[in-house]
């Protein structure tokens, strides 16, 4: 794979003293990943063809509304970057009057990005999160 | 069938309250927050006074004995069903057998007290007197007359119409009334208001109460300063209600709540206006609240918003149910 | 407190509460439970709840025009005729003293009476039930003797049984279920004063009475 075992046991001490649930280190030999579970860190390795033709799930506001990264009553994000997801588990909200729509991550994977801004007015169809699906066939 | 495993102190089961019998001595009883039980009942279809269950100490769990629709509404307790987080104020799905755990509630938009487990169907112990509600002066309604405890199994009713999947924003946060950022609720002068010295009316609308620990379903015991009549007052009994606020002879003032007896004798000094009950009610101890002086008409506008707000609701939770459903 | 007009005032936007001019007499009582079920009758008004010679109201739906409603209410009250009596008397078998009259000694301390005088005090009158309150199958009495009124107690007892005959101020009464009380507690009854399950619940409404027979006196 090429990535200097050195390197990455140091990355894993490191990772494993902070909240941060995924590392991607991306060459040209391919990418490796650091995903930090319940019990212990797990490597992942990708081929480089597969590290590129890998899709991001794009998650599309289901309807017209006030995009929220939380819930209102919550002082933090339903799911920060970097957050190991489950599909189905609610990473945003919809606010339309004085009713929440849940928005729920289409896969298994992690929080890659929020695409739009919290509190703006978001029409159908607008892209929310990007969300890095874990790959078929690695179960968490 | 709701099965409980684990309850902390005094949750029981209320609806809107028992009305009409003020002549038997009986009080009103009821939610201590008549805005999160109507928000919850509307998540799930249910009618709008359908009884769920006041949990105002934690953690506290249930199983549920058949797959059935609920919701948690009121104070956010971080629930969990069977370890993975549903949301506050959305109505959900639990299998049967699936375990509900409530836990303190965390440092949250809107600080509050107590959460409501709604069901869809509510929970159906026999009407007594015309209300669901648990009567503890007396030992009648809710289960049994007297607070959960753990291995009760609590009926539920048949689910007249349909879980909306949706949540609800808590309306503390749609329609909030403070003070120079302190929670307020807004108060009319009552009989004994004039009988009081102009320190003490002076006190009365600046005074960031404190919500001390001996305040429960019974009444909020305020600590904060005096407030002293000008002289001592004798009164003969009469009819009471929730939200007044008695003056008794040590000058701190008790604000009459939910389960508080229907008469009494010591001064009042205002009331805490019926459209804000529910604001105080989720007050948590240790809290500070304001009281702000309205009139009439504001009092009851302030009813009018409440009823806006559920109505909206009502409205709004019908349309995106139709649309999930499609 | 006594005034020579009758007064109102509100319980915020839940209720008002009419209260009579003078004395507590039970003439003004008769006129009191009169205009509650006149007052009863009003679109406005969802209960009628008397208290002692005065009235609260209940609103089903809280009026705009509140200062004509507070008109009508005085109006009506300047004209209502007593409630014509028609209630029932119940005789109450009481136990004085001994452990289901744990404070009978403050009363004796109070007055200066023995215990055969407060309790010939306390049985000769025929108590009129003025009002229901305070608890389930509570009631409110007229008549008691003043010279048997002890004031309240300092430190309110936590929990006294149902049943308990009590004395607070000038007033006497029976507790219908166990709860806190700051009256002194004299004897004991074993009369059930509400259960959900008869029809009525309450033993009692306003306009019947109720006398005081000694069974038995435990020094």
């Amino acid at each position: 794979m090429g990535a200097d075992p050195t390197l990455v046991a140091q990355l894993s001490r490191w990772l494993a003293d902070t909240d941060i649930t995924l590392l991607e280190l991306r060459g040209p030999a391919g990418t490796l990943r650091l995903v930090r579970e319940k019990d212990g860190l797990r490597e992942e390795a990708l081929a480089p063809d597969a590290a590129a033709s890998e899709a991001t799930e794009t998650v599309l506001a289901p309807f017209l509304g006030v995009f929220l990264v939380r819930h209102p009553l919550r002082l933090r994000e339903a799911a920060s970057l970097g957050h190991r997801l489950n599909k189905g588990d609610v990473i945003g909200f919809l606010r339309v009057g004085p009713t929440l729509v849940a928005v729920r991550s289409p896969c298994d994977g992690f929080m890659q990005d929020v695409l739009a801004t919290d509190g703006a007015t978001v029409g159908f169809g607008t892209p929310l999160f990007a969300i890095l699906p874990l790959l078929p066939g690695v179960s968490p | 069938m709701i099965e409980i495993i684990e309850a902390a102190a005094l949750a029981t089961v209320q609806d809107l309250g028992r009305v009409g019998a003020l002549n038997l001595g009986v009080g009103l009883a009821g939610v201590m927050d008549p805005m999160a039980l109507s928000a919850g009942n509307i998540l799930l279809g249910n009618e709008e006074g359908a009884a769920a269950i006041e949990i105002p100490l934690f953690p506290f769990t249930v199983r549920f004995r058949q797959s059935i629709d609920f919701t948690v509404t009121g104070a956010d307790c971080a629930p969990s069903l069977d370890g993975r987080p549903v949301q506050p104020w959305f109505a959900c799905r639990a299998e049967a057998g699936t375990t509900l755990t409530l836990s303190v509630p965390a440092a949250a938009a809107w600080p509050a007290a107590r959460a409501y487990l709604c069901v869809a169907g509510g929970v159906d112990v026999p009407l007594v007197l015309g209300s669901r509600s648990t009567q503890l002066r007396g030992s009648f309604g809710g289960h049994l007359g007297r607070p959960l405890r753990n291995g009760d199994v609590v009926p539920t009713g048949v689910a007249k119409g349909t879980a909306s999947g949706i949540g609800l924003v808590p309306p503390s946060l749609d329609i909030p009334v403070s003070v120079d950022g302190v929670p307020a609720v807004r108060v009319l002068p009552a009989a004994e208001y004039e009988a009081f010295t102009p320190e003490a009316h002076q006190r009365l609308w600046s005074c960031a109460w404190r919500i001390t620990p001996q305040s429960d379903r019974y009444g909020f015991r305020l600590g904060g300063d005096e407030l002293i009549p000008t002289a001592p007052l004798e009164l003969r009994s009469h009819g009471i209600v929730p939200g007044v606020i008695q003056v008794p002879h040590g000058g701190q003032p008790i604000i009459q709540m939910r389960d508080a007896q229907p008469s009494g004798g010591y001064p009042k000094i205002g009331v805490v206006i019926e459209a804000d009950l529910w604001r105080l009610g989720q007050a948590p101890i240790g809290s500070r609240i304001r009281f702000l002086r309205c009139t009439w008409d504001e009092a009851l506008d302030a009813g009018a918003a409440n009823r806006r707000w559920l109505e909206k609701a009502r409205r709004t939770v019908s349309i995106l149910a139709d649309r999930r459903t499609v | 407190m006594t005034a020579s007009h009758p007064r109102t005032s509100l319980l915020g936007t839940t209720a008002l509460l009419f209260e009579a001019p003078g004395e507590t007499t039970l003439a003004t009582q008769r006129r009191i439970w009169a205009l509650a079920l006149e007052a009863e009758r009003w679109d406005s008004v969802r209960e009628a709840v008397p208290g002692m010679n005065n009235l609260m109201l209940i609103f089903a739906d809280p009026p705009r025009r509140l200062d004509a409603f507070k008109e009508r209410l005085v109006e009506v009250w300047s004209e209502i005729e007593p409630l014509p009596f028609d209630g029932r008397c119940i005789d109450l078998p009481v136990v004085y003293g001994g452990d289901g009259g744990p404070h009978m000694a403050d009363v004796v301390e109070h007055t200066g009476l023995c215990i055969d005088d407060i309790i010939a005090l306390h049985t000769s009158p025929t108590y009129t039930v003025y009002a229901l309150g305070s608890h389930p199958g509570y009631c409110y009495l007229g008549g008691m003797d003043v010279r048997i009124a002890t004031p309240r107690r300092k430190v309110p007892v936590l929990k006294i049984p149902g049943g308990a005959v009590s004395i607070g101020g000038s007033q006497t009464g029976v507790s219908a279920s166990a709860g806190p009380s700051g009256w002194n507690t004299i004897g004991a009854t074993d009369m059930t004063f509400f259960d959900v399950d008869r029809t009525p619940p309450a033993l009692l409404r306003p306009g019947d009475s109720i006398r005081f027979k000694p069974v038995r006196l435990l020094r």
